[in-house]
Order: structure tokens, then sequence, then C-alpha cells
């Protein structure tokens, strides 16, 4: 119940005040959403599978985001930006993907 | 992302004799089979021989903080990735912004022109008086547009094919698309057909044309002396009621419209009326041609010789 409500805090505040992303941060905008979803699914599978731990949550979320930046950063210095933002989506959007299959399997047996 | 040591992928197959038939795929098997960060159940594993239970409370100070910095992130990302506060859209809009500023400005300069054109016209009828030198200024004036007219005449309104939109330019390629298009040649040979049938003024979209007026096109825009047109195309003839629309419609202007509608299904639309109003040109520019002293007409002539002062 807290982390919910710390997450719809945080939106919430974040549409309020409205603060200016500067130029040179957007790009890793997008790429830091999908990581921290990941951290999340991760950690909602987690708690679901009874292993939760709140300080591997952090870590996890925390160096996804780096990472995910990091990489998105370094294609833009090698020129190769794009591919390898697809490529980050694509492995963030596959683990996604098997956390919320396997949430589903325990909420709804199915 | 945080493996413990001996739990990653390595480890794992470390000590088994037999190869698996995927084992070239090690990444993608991995990615697959252990979406869930190992650090979760190493992190149980130590808790659990620490005699603790499995799954730590969900009620903890940095639990709240993460998850506050998700919800900022999200909602941030939300809030300045949609389509309004890109940057591009932005720039965009400035440029918008500016190009109405501008055409405000340009429609104010204008409206003063018209204004102290009505002001000269109204001071050199007063000096002229009521002579035959006034009749001749105004019947002049009226020839080369530089007064407002008003009289029987018709309306002509061109618009493209109801089929060729802007947006669907993209997708039919250009040529296509531009097919049901009114071009610039289509307004110039028409008006051009109207000046022919007898008309005694035109104008296109409240912009009178004169003898000096242009018609030409810039990208996919109609430009009538270098102010864009946007459709439709409504274009006002005054002239005598009993012969020109009948002049117009069987000349060659109608039946190059007529030819427009049924090949390219560009909609026209003629309407007479008896009342109608052709504003005065705004651009009245008369251009001199001099011709140059035969000094300067030949210079290559006679060179420098004979100018050299010293």
């Amino acid at each position: 119940m807290i982390p919910a409500i710390g997450l719809a805090l945080g939106i919430i505040i974040g549409l309020l005040l409205q603060p200016a992303v500067p130029l040179w941060l957007q790009p890793y905008l997008p790429i830091a959403v999908i990581a921290a979803l990941d951290a999340v699914f991760g950690a909602v599978r987690a708690i679901l599978d009874g292993i939760f731990d709140d300080k591997v949550f952090v870590v996890s979320f925390l160096s996804n985001v780096v990472v995910a930046a990091f990489i998105v950063f370094l294609g833009d210095k090698l020129g190769v930006g794009a591919q390898l933002s697809t490529g980050v989506v694509v492995v963030l959007g596959v683990r996604i993907f098997s956390n919320v299959a396997a949430i589903r399997r325990h909420l709804f047996n199915a | 992302m945080t493996e413990a040591p001996g739990s990653g992928p390595g480890g794992e197959a470390s000590g088994v004799p037999a190869r698996r038939p995927d084992a070239s795929m090690t990444l993608l098997t991995t990615m697959l089979e252990r979406p869930l960060d190992p650090g979760y159940a190493a992190a149980a594993d130590r808790r659990e021989a620490a005699g603790m239970p499995r799954a730590t409370s969900l009620r903890s100070l940095r639990l709240l903080v993460a998850c506050l910095l998700i919800g900022l992130l999200v909602g941030v990302a939300s809030y300045s990735l949609t389509a309004g506060n890109t940057p591009r859209s932005k720039a965009r809009a400035d440029l918008i912004a500016q190009i109405e500023s501008r055409r405000a400005e340009v429609d104010a300069l204008t409206a003063q022109a018209s204004a102290l054109q009505a002001e000269v016209a109204g001071v050199e009828s007063a000096q002229l008086g009521g002579d035959a030198l006034a009749t001749r200024s105004r019947d002049l004036s009226a020839v080369t547009g530089a007064t407002p007219l008003r009289g029987p005449g018709f309306v002509l309104t061109v618009d493209d094919a109801p089929e060729s939109g802007v947006g669907e330019s993209t997708e039919t390629g250009p040529d296509e698309a531009a097919q049901g298009r009114v071009i610039a040649r289509d307004l110039q040979y028409v008006t051009n057909a109207l000046w022919e049938a007898g008309a005694e003024a035109v104008s296109i979209n409240g912009k009178r044309l004169t003898s000096t007026s242009s018609i030409r096109f810039a990208g996919s825009a109609i430009i009538i002396d270098r102010r864009p047109l946007t459709r439709p195309y409504v274009i006002t003839a005054l002239g005598d009621p009993k012969r020109f629309p009948a002049a117009f419609a069987d000349g060659p202007g109608g039946t190059y419209l007529s030819t427009l509608r049924s090949t390219y299904g560009v909609r026209v639309d003629t309407e007479v009326r008896k009342d109608l109003t052709v504003p005065a040109a705004v651009r009245l520019t008369t251009r001199y041609a001099t011709t140059g002293d035969t000094e300067d007409a030949s210079p290559s002539a006679t060179p420098t010789p004979e100018r050299s002062p010293s």
C-alpha cells in the first residue's frame, strides 16, 4: 500500500509542478521510464513470489536507470544511439513482458 | 544488474557436464527464462540463512522514496514528452505565432495603404473639380485598379478536388494528390480568359489584379503579388451583366474550367450577382524603363584612355 501511495504521489507531484526538463536530459527520459517500469514489475513479481527485498529493489531501480541512460549516452556518442536505444527497449521490454506474465500467473492462476 | 557472485548464468552452467543444445544462445535464454533480478533470490536466501523471513516488509522509508522517485519520473516524462511540449513543437508554435503576427502587421499596413489611397483619391477629385480631367482620372483609376469598384458581375469559386487533401499527399504520392489541386497556371488562365471576355475588374480572394499583378507558384502555395492565397479561390469579376458572363462561359475560360472539373474533379462554382465590390489594388508601383545616356549605353566601345584624368 505504501509503495502505491508513493508512486501516485510522485506522479501527481510531477504533473503538478511540471519542472522544466533540460534539453540534454530529454532523450534519456523514455529509456529511464522503461527502466523504472522494469524495476517496478520485477518488484511486484518478487512481492508475489515472497522474496521481496527493498534494498535490492532500490539498487536495481537506480542501476537500471543509470545503465540504460549510460548506454543511450554512449550510443549517441558513437553514432549508434537509435540502435542501442532499440536494444535497451527490446531487452527491458522482454523482461517486463515475462515479469507481467509471472504476475498474471500469480494473480489469476492462468 | 545486481547479481550476487555465483548466481549468474555462468555459475549455474558450471559443473553441468552435458552441453545444452541451445548453449550458443545463452544470452537469449537467460533473458527469456530469468527475467527476475537474481538479486532478489540471493537476498532471500541470505535472509533465510540468517533466520529472518524471506521477504522484507513493504513499510520502509527507502521503498517509499524510491517509489516517489519513480512516480516523479513517470509524471515528468508524461508531461514533457506529450505532443505539445517537445522542443520541436515549441519551435513550430513560435514560427506560427511569428507568421500570424507578421500577417496581422501586413493586414494593418494594407488597411493603412487603402485609407491613404482613399484620401488621395478624395483630395484629387476635390482639386480637379467636375470637369473632363476628373472624369478621365476616374476612368483611368478604375482601369488601373487604383480605386475600389462596385457593380454587377459574377463570383467564381474554384477549389481543390475533394479527395486531394493536404494530409493525404504523403500517402498517395505528390503527383497523384496534386492532380486535383488548383495550380497557379489554372488561375492565370482563368483570369486571362476573364480579361478577354471583357472583365472590367478582377480580384482573387479580395486581392485586386492589375496589369502588373503576378500569379505564381511558391512551393505548393499560389501567391499573388507575393502574398499567399489559401483555398478556396474566390474570383470576383465585374463586367457588363448582359454580355460578360455568357462571353466567359462560351469562351476558352469556360471550356478550361469544365475540363478541370470533369478531368481532375476540381470544384467550380459560378454565381452571377448584381452588386459586387472589388477593392482597390494595394501595390500600384509603376516601373519605368529609361534609356541610358549615349556615353553610358556604350561604355565598352570607348574604353579608358580618354577618361583617364592625368
